[in-house]
């Protein structure tokens, strides 16, 4: 399993520093030259994690291996296939905390007490953080068994699209406000306190357990794709 | 010769598609837009300028890489090394076939522009000549870098996404490193826009008029850096191509190349903008104040003054009542501010929102406010106004009753309170009361009536026009000139009046001023920027200091509701420029009240208390 998650960051880690390196330094510039108040600019930084590390990781976990050629030979390894997904999982996890974590910690260092506390902007990277991981998990489910980074790519905008518009209509004001715990993006939507705010726990949960229900949905298309192109 | 002649043929054949989009881009479109206008104005003038300046340069990268790219690949390059052609007579004549395209495409359009541009305003006559003396080099050089890039890398598409990273450097690196400055198109632009002149009206001496041009534009030596820097740029990147592909240099693009790219790219150009709208003023001093209140007016003259504020209303939640006002006093002392116990002045139920007319203070009597409340009587549809008279000194205060007459008009505008020396002034649609203050604490009507107006604004056409003067008496005409007029955004101190609008702001100085009217001419102006406009809004408010002009806005941009303010050095009313910037985590509309000694008081969820602006050699 070491080896597995080794050979996976070896591969993607620039990916890691490219994220890392962009958010930072938007926050950076953003912070520093405080063209919009601190917590504005955070919210950017935030939103532009959101959109991209989730379509970024995911798609060059699977489907880029695949189109390299590399998969067949790796799932002939004598290792379970879910760890193999397990190992691509935690990369892909890291790819979309990291950059965000990055990014806090450069904004805590720069502008902590400014114009918003430590503890809120910790909150504010949380949220974002647990959004970024909820699209990784749909996306990561749904590209598994595509053959190129391209279309995956495709897919992935289209599943981001396909959940913004989805929040949208949840939040309309006749539906129930417990149907949007269902959205990735509840942790991010009642920041703002636009919507009625809902439990937190009863987030994660419902969140947590649709990502391990795509998950083993995955790992069991992982092993189908495989044969069916064999 | 011939084969030079086969060659540019060849050239022309396969390029010629994108003369012919570009030009029914460029001139088809705006004709197109103008159908509706011909009828009225019997005259085809299509506007070309804007789609010149935002696809010149895209037209210039994808002319580049197509031409480059086409015949760099695998076999069709064997195919061509196989021929007897030099390599770099063969290159020459692509990358001068795609120039020529390139240029004809955006020059042809923008001299029809100028052929058939109906009389108009000054500011818009001059931008197609100033595009057709200064643009076209900035197209030569991205044309060649783009040029560059399909000989190095020979994959259209990325070759394609590497030129445009290059244009967005080429265009927005000179605004962030200074020393670049005179490679800043905009900066090129701005400065033949606005030449100055001597006081008898003659180009001032450093100025001439650009050779290569039939039409006036107006240049100093400075700016043949930019003509200097693209040209040789240019020939540079010209020869490092023929060298690329004579000694067969290539670039294998890859993802992380193209991230890296397109990464840095946007990194610039996000930097750029910052640093642009980013010149943040100093906040002296914040005073906070209680949480569930935000600042809706400030009054001071500098040394002394009063702060009003309203109860929040929660976002998205409306409020079972109207907020309540409270004044406070303000005391400057060494430090800054200091602020006195709350005075609440009771609820604002009809009379409609806050504006900076509602309440008045006068420096001579400082320890009073006057504010105009109101009460409905819905069985007499009647609406009572009252005048209240606030003892800054001991927390009192005092309904006036009978100051103002009752209204039935329910739908009339919000009062407006201000006053001079012993006399206050109260207007509420067409009706005006005048009060006497010599006892502060106790005015006493003086007359009520009918307020009028000298004639009627008059615009002239040529950037003057003429302002009526409220007919007040006991005033001179230059006291009703200072007096804030009612409703109207604009603001004027001294002899200028300033005009703020999504586009800019523009700069009237005083030119004859009678009894009854007030005549500006505009004498400067500031374009904003495609930046200010983006970060901005169409929802601001204008505030007149002392050389500086503070423009508010409630950001209904990118911003995402937080408010702005950005302050205009206008201590050279000819040529206004932005000179600071702060911005607030609130959406709710910073209030500004200029200092004499530069500073400014804005409010929000709290007072800050800002420095001037750093200054800015020019």
């Amino acid at each position: 399993m070491f080896s597995l998650v080794w050979k996976e960051w070896h591969e993607q880690r620039w990916k890691l520093a490219f994220g890392s390196l962009i958010l930072a330094a938007f926050t950076v510039i953003g912070l520093r030259s405080r063209i919009v108040a601190d917590q504005t600019l955070l919210s950017w930084v935030c939103f532009l994690g959101i959109l991209l590390l989730p379509v970024l990781s995911s798609t060059g976990l699977v489907p880029a291996e695949r189109a390299e050629g590399t998969l067949p030979t790796l799932l002939a390894l004598p290792v379970r296939r879910w760890r193999v997904l397990a190992a691509k999982t935690i990369l892909g996890v890291i790819l979309c905390a990291g950059p965000l974590i990055v990014a806090a910690a450069v904004g805590i260092a720069m502008a902590a007490g400014r114009e918003m506390s430590a503890g809120a902007m910790v909150v504010l990277f949380a949220r974002s953080i647990a959004a970024t991981l909820s699209l990784f998990a749909w996306m990561l489910a749904l590209t598994i068994c595509l053959p190129s980074e391209t279309r995956a790519g495709l897919l992935s905008l289209g599943v981001l699209i396909f959940w913004i518009l989805a929040t949208a209509g949840l939040a309309w004001p006749r539906t129930p406000s417990q149907l949007w715990v269902v959205s990735p993006f509840v942790f991010t939507y009642s920041i703002s306190g636009a919507l009625p705010p809902v439990s937190v726990i009863a987030s994660i949960a419902l969140q947590g357990a649709i990502a391990v229900a795509l998950w083993i949905w995955a790992a069991s298309r992982l092993g189908r794709c495989a044969e069916d192109r064999s | 010769m011939r084969q030079i002649a086969s060659l540019l043929w060849k050239e022309w054949r396969e390029t010629r598609v994108f003369l012919i989009i570009a030009l029914g881009i460029f001139v088809g479109l705006p004709i197109i837009g103008e159908f509706e206008d011909l009828a009225h104005h019997r005259q085809l003038s299509p506007i070309i300028t804007p789609w010149v300046m935002a696809l010149g340069g895209v037209l210039a990268i994808f002319v580049a890489v197509g031409s480059s790219c086409r015949d760099l690949n695998g076999r069709v390059l064997d195919f061509w090394r196989s021929r007897p052609v030099g390599v770099v007579p063969w290159l020459l004549v692509k990358y001068v076939v795609g120039l020529l395209i390139v240029l004809i495409s955006c020059i042809v359009p923008l001299v029809l522009e100028v052929r058939t541009r109906r009389p108009a305003s000054v500011d818009v006559a001059a931008v197609p000549e100033m595009l057709l003396a200064w643009c076209p080099f900035l197209w030569i050089a991205l044309y060649s870098i783009a040029f560059l890039c399909g000989c190095l890398i020979r994959r259209i598409a990325h070759a394609a996404m590497l030129g445009i990273a290059a244009m967005l450097l080429v265009y927005f690196l000179p605004l962030v490193l200074p020393p670049l400055e005179s490679f800043n198109i905009s900066w090129v632009l701005t400065d033949s826009a606005s030449p100055r002149y001597l006081p008898d009206g003659h180009l001032a001496p450093a100025y001439h008029y650009i050779p290569w041009l039939p039409w006036p534009v107006a240049y100093e030596a400075r700016q043949l850096l930019f003509v200097a820097g693209m040209l040789g740029m240019s020939a540079v990147v010209l020869i490092v191509s023929l060298l690329s592909v004579r000694r067969d240099w290539r670039i294998e693009s890859g993802q992380k190349m193209m991230y890296g790219s397109i990464g840095s790219a946007v990194l610039i150009l996000f930097a750029s903008a910052a640093f642009q709208l980013g010149t943040n003023l100093r906040v002296v001093q914040t005073v906070a104040i209680p949480a569930d209140e935000m600042v809706i007016g400030i009054q001071s003259d500098g040394t002394q003054g009063v702060l009003y504020t309203a109860r929040r209303q929660t976002r998205g939640v409306v409020s079972a009542s109207a907020p309540e006002d409270t004044v406070r006093r303000m005391t400057f002392d060494g430090a800054g501010v200091e602020l006195g116990p709350p005075i609440r002045l009771g609820t604002r139920r009809w009379v409609g929102p806050w504006n900076l007319h509602s309440a008045c203070w006068i420096p001579e009597h400082s320890n009073v406010v006057y504010a105009v409340h109101d009460d409905v009587s819905w069985s007499a549809r009647t609406l009572h106004l009252q005048l209240k008279v606030a003892d800054l000194a001991t927390g009192r205060v005092v309904v006036k009753e009978g100051a103002l007459p009752d209204s039935t008009n329910l739908n009339g505008s919000s009062p407006a309170i201000f006053g001079i020396g012993d006399r206050l002034f109260i207007v509420r649609d067409v009706q005006l009361a005048i009060l006497d203050v010599s006892d502060p604490l106790d005015p006493k009507v003086v007359s009520v009536g009918t307020l009028r107006y000298g004639e009627e604004r008059r615009e002239n056409g040529d950037g003057s026009f003429a302002l009526p003067l409220p007919l007040l008496p006991n005033l001179s005409a230059r006291q009703r000139l200072s007096l804030r007029f009612v409703g109207m955004t604009p603001q004027i101190r001294g002899d200028f009046f300033y005009a703020a609008s999504t586009s800019g702001i523009r700069v009237y100085r005083l030119d004859q001023l009678t009894d009854s009217s007030a005549s500006f001419v505009q004498v400067g102006q500031y374009e904003s920027t495609l930046l200010e406009q983006v970060f901005g809004s169409s929802d601001f408010e204008v505030e007149a200091g002392w050389g500086l002009v503070y423009l508010s806005e409630r950001t209904n941009g990118l911003a995402l509701g937080a408010s702005r303010l950005t302050v205009f050095d206008v201590h050279d009313a000819r040529h206004p420029y932005p000179a600071g910037h702060f911005a607030v985590p609130d959406d709710v509309p910073l209030v500004v009240c200029p200092l004499p000694d530069g500073r400014a008081l804005v409010g929000g969820s709290k007072l800050y208390l800002l420095g001037p602006p750093a200054p800015v050699s020019r």
